[in-house]
């Protein structure tokens, strides 16, 4: 049947050109034999013939129009304004181009560290690490600072006596598990920089599960051994806390109300934290939502030594500090490794002793926080956080970064700061302020020739 | 003065020479701009043609002046309906504008005049139908009376591709005269 079609709207087509040239009389002989024989054979051949014939003869009758006007040219319809805008706009359209470029350049390398020593250095810092005083001054607006690191960090521990870090942590846990509202969120925490087996330590913020080990292979249970956390040739991994999840996670309450330096303000829900390294989950919400957290240990949880995922908190120092270490080992809680602590922090101190040199942050004096169980001395009087006091922990929401520069203040010694003169790092902020101002300069040089023409 | 040496003096920029080109072939210029676009805007489009071709007279290589000119104003219609069918296919309506056709020879008869309007029109809105592609060639051979060769340079197409859209837009219009035989004076209906 299409073949039928097909073979007849060819011969219509061929009918059709033939009927066009024979009206101009341009056949050639060959095709008009052809138009012949088509025309002795089909009788309607002859009659779209001669239609054809009478519509182009109504054609060539049509009546002839006349222009109305001259289109005689005047030099003003010449003149052609055009070219002199083009000229003049690259003039200024590139330089503010290169301007914007360098502008956002200036601020993703800032935001991403790039020369900075890696993404590490300049994301946000271990939330235990989070301003355990009042909020100082905040960072510039809209540029996204990176916490400071040079400083040794004061663990902000809720214990009055640092020296028992696993009973203060406890002890804290306690009194705001008491005090905190139940959960309705639980915020994710996101691998941003996850490559081989990490060294993160996972800082226990006062919860006997908070402290975790990412391991490299993500599996459901973060499951490290201490040999594993002490890998000073693991590279660094960094773990920041990503935007809460809209879905409720009721069952993580338990793990929610442990945390002291995660929570957020005592009037606010607590959030649960759900840790995620390499992108995949290493430590899927516990579902051990039992009320006294200190005393349940995570079900994931396996033996000694290891540490239960924890969806309250974490944390951690791809490149840890030796403040991030010493911080972590002032606050692990014995219930998170489950009698090993003592083994475990002299395994660490030891570390730290050993690799003090190699370690990011060790201008710091040793031993210097996590010791008194208050701020740094910067901090000045007032800056402790008593115990079950609510801290305002700045890596935690959408917000995290530049809730954490802005939190910087007067304790401005948490995580690391990508400053020149802080530890050397590429001076990003004098850069975005360069371009920033650079652009604003040739956007303006632009406007003003504009309007001058 | 023929028309090379106002071309040149045209390429030197003297827009007194070009406007003798101007008179010597607005009436062309017009007329396929009106059969092209419609009565509306013709009057622009040949403006623009003319306009165009003096920017661009520098890259005339020679050849028929017409055929160049009359290819510009192709081209300047052509962008008119695509702006108008982008706009929404108003070119239709323009082309069939009522009263913006004029007899050309205002010393006709009544009857005569009204004849041909009633041709115009039929022919408008016959060609309105057209492709533009196909609406220059059948302009151009069929009520310009140019042949297949000048309007295969003009429309910049190959001979046989001239042929082609002028069987097919034959066909078209035939078709359409056909379906509305009451638009044609009676003199020029085709017979059943």
């Amino acid at each position: 049947m299409r073949a039928i079609l097909r073979l007849f709207t060819s011969r219509r087509r061929r009918w059709r050109e033939l009927f066009s040239l024979a009206i101009d009389d341009r056949l050639s002989e060959a095709e008009a034999v052809e138009l012949q024989r088509i025309l002795d054979r089909w009788p309607e051949a002859r009659r779209e013939l001669d239609a054809m014939r009478e519509a182009v003869t109504a054609l060539r009758a049509a009546p002839q129009v006349e222009p109305r006007r001259s289109f005689r040219l005047t030099p003003d319809m010449v003149e052609d304004p055009a070219p002199e805008p083009v000229r003049r706009l690259p003039a200024f359209v590139p330089a503010a181009a290169g301007a914007a470029a360098l502008l956002v350049f200036a601020i993703i390398g800032g935001t991403l560290g790039l020369f900075d020593g890696g993404p590490a250095a300049d994301e946000s810092p271990p939330i235990a690490a989070a301003p355990s005083g009042p909020a100082g001054p905040a960072g510039p607006e809209g540029m996204p600072t990176p916490a400071p690191a040079a400083t040794p960090t004061p663990a902000p521990t809720p214990a009055p006596t640092p020296t028992s870090a696993s009973a203060s942590a406890s002890a804290a846990m306690e009194s705001d598990a008491a005090a905190m509202p139940e959960p309705t969120q639980a915020p994710a925490l996101e691998a941003t920089a996850m490559p081989p087996p990490p060294t993160a330590m996972a800082e226990p913020t006062a919860t006997p599960e908070a402290m975790m080990m990412p391991e490299a292979t993500p599996a459901p249970a973060a499951t490290s051994t201490p040999q594993a956390m002490m890998e000073p040739t693991a590279p660094p991994a960094m773990f920041t806390v990503s935007e809460p999840t809209a879905t409720p996670a009721p069952e993580m309450r338990a793990d929610s109300t442990t945390s002291e330096t995660m929570s957020a303000p005592r009037d606010e829900p607590t959030e649960a934290a759900m840790m995620v390294a390499d992108g995949a989950p290493t430590s899927a919400p516990t579902p051990a939502a039992t009320p006294t957290p200190a005393a349940t240990p995570a079900p994931t949880a396996a033996p000694p030594p290891t540490v239960a995922p924890t969806a309250a908190v974490v944390v951690i120092a791809a490149t840890p500090t030796v403040q991030d270490i010493e911080k972590g080992v002032a606050t692990l809680d014995p219930s998170a490794v489950e009698g090993n602590v003592a083994e475990l922090e002299a395994v660490i101190r030891e570390y730290v002793d050993v690799n003090r040199a190699e370690l990011r942050g060790a201008q710091g004096p040793p031993g210097r926080n996590g010791t008194d169980g208050t701020d740094s001395e910067d901090g000045g009087p007032g800056s402790p956080t008593p115990p079950g006091e609510q801290v305002p922990t700045a890596t935690v929401g959408a917000d995290a970064p530049r809730e954490t520069a802005g939190a910087e203040g007067p304790q401005g010694e948490q995580g690391p700061l990508p400053s020149p003169e802080r530890d050397g790092g590429f001076p990003w902020l004098p850069l975005q302020i360069a371009a920033a101002v650079l652009l604003a300069a040739v956007l303006a040089f632009g406007a003003w020739s504009y309007l001058q023409r | 003065m023929d028309d090379e040496k106002l071309i040149a003096l045209s390429r030197e920029g003297d827009l007194d020479a070009f406007n003798q080109l101007v008179e010597r072939y607005q009436s062309r210029v017009y007329r396929l701009a009106y059969r092209m676009v419609g009565p509306a805007t013709a009057d622009d489009a040949s403006q623009d043609a003319f306009i165009s071709a003096f920017k661009s007279i520098r890259s005339f290589r020679g050849g028929s002046f017409r055929s160049w000119l009359l290819r510009i104003t192709a081209n300047v219609c052509r962008d008119q309906l695509r702006a108008a069918k982008r706009k929404g296919g108003a070119s239709l309506e323009s082309m069939l504008e009522a009263g913006a056709w004029e007899p050309a020879s205002p010393g006709r008869s009544p009857e005569e005049a009204a004849s041909d309007a009633e041709l115009n029109a039929a022919i408008m809105t016959a060609v309105a139908a057209l492709p533009p592609d196909q609406r220059a060639v059948l302009v151009l051979i069929d009520i310009e009376g140019y042949s297949y060769e000048e309007t295969a340079e003009t429309v910049g197409a190959s001979l046989g591709t001239v042929k082609s859209r002028l069987s097919r837009a034959r066909e078209k219009v035939r078709d359409a005269f056909q379906a509305s035989p009451e638009l044609l004076p009676v003199q020029y209906r085709l017979k059943e």
